[in-house]
């Protein structure tokens, strides 16, 4: 499809419809790098936009003649807009530039140690992995989680609504048995937003953790977190 | 699950713990929250052990505070040990029934981490007695 636009007059009807259907036919990609950044502070709307928008620019960008593929090219293009946007707009608390940088390298290394590990890993353990001082990683999550604080405190943004992932999960089968208040618990658990009920049956009914959740839900274990801390509260105010 | 322990601090102090006292408001959850989680970082718990005893915390902390008699304070104390790390919270409440064996609350605390108690130290200001929630997580590399 490049060499196709190359051939094009730049800036012709036609170079401009064929830069279009490239971008459209890559959308997908864009999407799939902004799901990563999922549950981390930002609406999701704002991260597909952004990545939308590095993939607009990497399309500009892209040099059929340099040798490499597009996506190779274009997915740190588009990972380094959505990182650049949340540099600029999520951390309404002064943590220096170095502790952010950390933070989002923590979570890739985080994802990767669940995987090889079967459970969450420890300070330690990034420590090792990222061969950095482990101080040095304690100081980094602990900045990392006031700053998702914040953004759990930051109104909802409406991110809450997932029926695909509604769908995938079947009906957990909900064993109350050793719970004495179990007729008024019924109720309130069946009026909590379809994914939150998921995440906290998984988590409290099938004795999943946290990480597990999060992979079989498709969010991040803080997203997971964060969803079981606003259920939990509102089994708490109603179960009073 | 015991019930009823007296004077329960004294056995886990270490040479690490670390206390935090607040009044016991519902505002100050945020703040009791975040000190379990850097303890709970700095002391090398895996993320789900760590995200779990916040969790917990917020549960045990707004039960007590519920139950708290007014201008109450509430003391929190993280007790780093070699195997498991020990929070114990507790206030002057008016009443014994903070958290009941057999309710969803005790159910969510028993999930959260590896043990669960309540305990009872002593009176209180005025009428009222200290009750407390202690709460157990087994670090990581304990269970290899």
């Amino acid at each position: 499809m490049f060499r196709t636009l190359q051939g094009l007059e730049e800036g012709s009807a036609k170079f401009l419809r064929q830069r279009d259907s490239i971008v459209e036919r890559c959308l997908p990609l864009a999407d799939h790098i902004a799901r990563r950044f999922d549950g981390r502070g930002e609406p999701r709307d704002d991260l597909v936009q952004v990545a939308r928008v590095g993939l607009v620019n990497a399309v500009i960008r892209f040099d059929v003649d340099a040798g490499s593929d597009f996506v190779s090219f274009a997915v740190p293009t588009i990972m380094g807009e959505v990182r650049r946007h949340f540099r600029d707009n999520s951390w309404s608390v002064k943590v220096p530039r170095r502790l952010k940088e950390l933070h989002l390298r923590l979570g890739a290394a985080t994802a990767e140690l669940s995987q090889k590990l079967g459970r969450a890993p420890t300070p330690s353990e990034l420590a090792a992995e990222l061969e950095m001082d482990r101080d040095e990683i304690v100081e980094g999550l602990v900045a990392g989680s006031s700053y998702n604080t914040l953004s759990i405190d930051g109104a909802g943004g409406g991110t809450e609504e997932a029926p695909a992932i509604a769908d995938t999960l079947g009906d957990v089968d909900l064993n109350l048995d050793q719970i004495e208040n179990r007729e008024s618990l019924r109720p309130l658990l069946a009026s909590l937003p379809e994914r939150e009920r998921q995440v906290l049956l998984l988590r409290f009914f099938e004795s999943m953790t946290q990480t597990q959740i999060a992979e079989r839900v498709g969010i991040s274990q803080m997203h997971v977190s964060r969803l079981l801390a606003k259920s939990l509260m509102r089994l708490r105010d109603q179960l009073e | 699950m015991s019930d009823g322990e007296y004077g329960h601090d004294s056995g886990h102090r270490s040479p690490r713990s670390v206390e935090v006292r607040v009044a016991a408001k519902l505002e100050n959850l945020a703040v009791l929250r975040t000190v379990v989680g850097a303890v709970g970082t700095y002391e090398d718990l895996d993320f789900d052990s760590v995200a779990d005893l916040r969790l917990a915390v917020d549960e045990a902390c707004t039960r007590l505070i519920r139950s708290a008699t007014p201008d109450a304070t509430l003391v929190l104390v993280v007790h780093p040990l070699e195997e498991q790390l020990v929070v114990d919270v507790s206030t002057a409440c008016s009443s014994p029934d903070i958290v009941v064996p057999g309710s969803f609350s005790w159910h969510v605390l028993s999930s959260l981490t590896d043990d669960v108690s309540t305990f009872h130290d002593g009176h209180g200001p005025e009428d009222s007695h200290i009750f407390g929630i202690s709460m157990t997580t087994r670090r990581a590399s304990s269970l290899r």
